[in-house]
């Protein structure tokens, strides 16, 4: 307790110190809202943060999409973030590992009772829609087959390839209960982001996909949803959780948010994910348009700008100033972890050139540490120092280590022989010879070492998105989401130029700082 | 001013079985050049640096101007010592001005008087310092490269000079051009030198001294003359022989 304490107060202080545009954690009228990341998360994120905004009279801050349920959880639980929309379901078998039942208000008792009494937030009322999983697969091979229920699927199974999201895989909600329940085996199964699967599908490149019983792209791209005949996936009611702190702070959020109750039906919700996946709409304008129709928001300004998706170039434009935000983020995470990264590896690169027999053991430590997948070191950091801008940092600068200590040690290592022996007869000490010899000479692959770094980090650092770090991994990872190229390129193209920038202004220190040797004539 | 180089039964050994030098023992007179010559492997190097303490003796000692120099503070006697490799080692990131001037750095001497010492030595070394100055070592000749290296060996007066084959890089015309300037400086300096080549020519045309080793032990020391009259062993003689030597006191060998 004490140690969660302590390593919270770090965590404060880091965060003040080091990132005031990107801070984490609430203030007095202020509320973070999280959301998993895909389309109908995000539309919920936007529901809560128009009912918080308008409701409750809230400043608010989105901080979405995260990486998946288990940040989201990991998230609220740490106080990052204050509310997510969350399912009865996942609740049960994902996050609280209880037995799965098919009754509705039983697994919403559980829920509540545990996430109340365990973990000090409070459930409000859930929706009425059931997006529950299911398996789908094309209209027309599905008839070929004859086959309506998962059971009917069993015996053809064994020669297809399943496509299915990541927490599919697993979830004892997903397929490991699945193949208990029905004893069903793949040929092979695929994991793929939620935005992609149906996708996939339609274009014959998987044959069965894990769905979401309200997502629209089911109709839209004609596919057969498969009966739970044995009735094994539970129910899957969207379910506002809050931090009770929050709701004792602001019961005026907590009366808003649970008019919500009861409403949105599975074709409601159907509706709004296809207008957003394929109707070219904005979540927030989908979220703002149902709140209104049902009395729980201001109707958008009549002649208010709709989403114009027409054209990548006026798309950007019109988001140039969060776009602007964003690319502030993204700089500020990666610098700081560059420069963190410097600051430690350059003097341990040193140590090591002057301890050689230290450094196969050093390097292949760092080296493991880089071998990590990027998501997974993301995913390790946020039990550890929660979920924004320091788990990021921190995950990057491991990365940005390894460049750094290596170059820096090659570069020292790889400076003449001759010429120190040369810099010691002449009467250097050992920090003369280190810093007007060595260092100099090895300056350019240090400087390699460094931009390697930078360029690097700047791709990784767009997956910090996904634990709610910003940057231009927000709209990357939303355009995944959401199946929409314009919203993946707004932020793919800025982190490219960004690199390539980078790139090039520390080409240029370089040489301003590389001494010179040749002269001016 | 120069001083006197004494080593006593120096001895350098990595391990048993890898002694490099064994139980050496010469004294060179302040001002003398001392060349130190022999088969490859055969401690040459080893012995010059033993002097400037880049490799300290396993035992034995070592005196300069009579005083015991091996617990002495080693970055004031490197830096009372020039010291000269091959190629000059400059560094390839300082200006011949600095390369030239290092060492008055190290001593934290005044620009000005760093700056008049420089070109002087540049003078001494037959450089143009206007022209040389500010160039870099990628922009010299090998030659001029050398000059340099002596000229910043010679930065602080040092009494005493190593230099570890410096021409040996030299193709033949500049080497003998910088052998007789190096007989011209050792005459107007008047240096402790030790000289370490593989060219017996050019040990017994520079050196007043001649040592010549073989695996680690003194095999003679000797003026050019003591060598030629009178060789300690068959080894010398066998030496001696595979070269065409000049006696540079008169007489032919083997005339």
């Amino acid at each position: 307790m004490r140690e969660t304490l302590q390593r919270l107060v770090w965590v404060g202080l880091l965060v003040a110190a080091l990132t005031p545009a990107v801070a984490a954690g609430p203030a007095a009228g202020r509320i973070v809202i999280g959301a998993k990341n895909f389309t109908e998360q995000i539309i919920l994120g936007e529901m809560l943060a128009i009912l918080a905004e308008e409701g409750a009279g809230l400043e608010v801050v989105k901080k979405f999409p995260l990486g998946g349920s288990h940040i989201c959880f990991e998230a609220i639980k740490k106080g990052e973030i204050d509310v997510y929309p969350e399912y009865t379901g996942t609740a049960l078998a994902a996050i609280l590992k209880l037995p799965i039942v098919p009754d509705r208000a039983a697994v919403y008792k559980s829920v509540k009772e545990a996430f109340e009494g365990q973990y000090g937030l409070t459930v409000l009322k859930p929706l009425d829609f059931n997006n529950t999983y299911t398996l789908t697969l094309t209209a027309a091979r599905a008839k070929a087959l004859s086959v309506k229920s998962i059971t009917d699927l069993v015996p053809h199974a064994r020669e297809m390839l399943l496509g299915c999201t990541h927490e599919f895989v697993e979830r004892p909600d997903g397929l490991p209960g699945l193949q208990k329940t029905y004893g069903i085996e793949f040929r092979e199964v695929k994991a793929l982001d939620p935005g992609l699967t149906y996708k996939a599908l339609a274009e014959g490149k998987i044959d069965v996909c894990d769905g979401y019983m309200t997502d629209g792209r089911i109709k839209a791209y004609n596919l057969q949803v498969l009966d739970d005949d044995r009735r094994f996936f539970p129910p899957y009611q969207a379910l506002p959780v809050v931090r009770t702190e929050i709701v004792r702070k602001h019961p005026k959020f907590r009366e808003a948010v649970e008019r919500l109750g009861g409403l949105v039906t599975d074709e409601e919700m159907r509706e709004m994910n296809y207008a957003v996946d394929d109707g070219g709409k904005t979540a927030e304008e989908v979220a703002r348009a149902y709140l209104a129709s049902k009395g729980l928001a201001r109707h958008p300004i009549a002649g208010a700008k709709v989403s114009s998706h027409s054209g990548f170039l006026a798309y950007m434009w019109d988001r140039r100033a969060y776009l602007a935000g964003l690319t502030a983020v993204h700089l500020q995470i990666t610098g700081i972890a560059v420069l963190l990264a410097s600051l430690v590896g350059l003097p341990f690169g040193i140590l090591l050139s002057r301890k050689p027999q230290l450094a196969p053991a050093s390097l292949m430590i760092i080296n493991v540490v880089q071998t990590i997948p990027s998501l997974a070191l993301l995913g390790f950091m946020v039990p550890l120092l929660g979920i924004g801008a320091v788990p990021a940092i921190f995950a990057l600068f491991l990365y940005a280590l390894l460049p750094i200590v290596r170059n820096t040690f090659t570069g020292i290592r790889g400076v003449d022989a001759a010429l120190l022996e040369a810099a010691r007869g002449l009467g250097m000490t050992d920090r003369q010879v280190l810093f007007m010899v060595e260092l100099p000479l090895a300056l350019p692959v240090i400087m390699a070492g460094v931009r390697t770094s930078t360029v690097i980090n700047i791709g990784t650092a767009t997956l910090a998105a996904l634990i709610g770090a910003g940057g231009l991994g927000e709209p990357i990872f939303r355009g995944i989401a959401m199946v929409d190229p314009n919203v993946i390129l707004s932020g793919a193209v800025p982190a490219a130029l960004l690199a390539v920038a980078a790139d090039l202004l520390l080409a240029r220190l370089e040489l301003a700082l590389a001494p010179r040797r040749r002269s001016k004539r | 001013m120069s001083l006197e180089i004494e080593l006593s039964k120096v001895t350098k050994s990595y391990g048993p079985g890898k002694t490099v030098v064994r139980e050496l023992s010469l004294v060179l007179p302040a001002g003398k050049t001392l060349c130190i010559i022999g088969t490859s492997g055969c401690g040459k190097t080893t012995t010059l640096k033993l002097i400037n303490r880049l490799i300290e003796p396993t035992s034995g000692e070592l005196r300069i101007g009579g005083r015991d120099v091996l617990g002495g503070d080693v970055i004031a006697l490197r830096r009372s010592i020039g010291y000269v490799i091959q190629e000059g080692g400059l560094f390839p990131h300082m200006s011949v001005a600095q390369n030239v001037g290092l060492v008055a750095r190290l001593l934290a001497w005044e620009p000005e008087r760093t700056a008049r010492r420089v070109d002087e030595l540049l003078e001494l070394v037959n450089l143009n310092p206007g022209e040389y100055r500010h160039r870099y070592p990628e922009e010299l000749s090998g030659g001029q490269r050398q000059r340099v290296g002596v000229a910043r060996a010679l930065m602080a007066d040092p009494p005493i000079v190593l230099m570890d084959e410096p021409f040996g890089a030299l193709d033949p015309i500049t080497r003998i051009g910088l052998q007789n300037e190096f007989l011209r400086l050792k005459r107007e300096l008047g240096k402790t030198i030790v000289f370490v080549t593989h060219d017996l020519p050019e040990a017994f045309k520079l050196g007043d001294l001649i040592l010549l080793m073989h695996a680690g032990e003194l095999m003679q020391l000797g003026t050019p003359h003591e060598l030629l009259r009178s060789p300690a062993s068959s080894f010398v003689t066998d030496f001696l022989q595979a070269h065409t030597i000049h006696d540079p006191q008169g007489d032919a060998p083997d005339a």
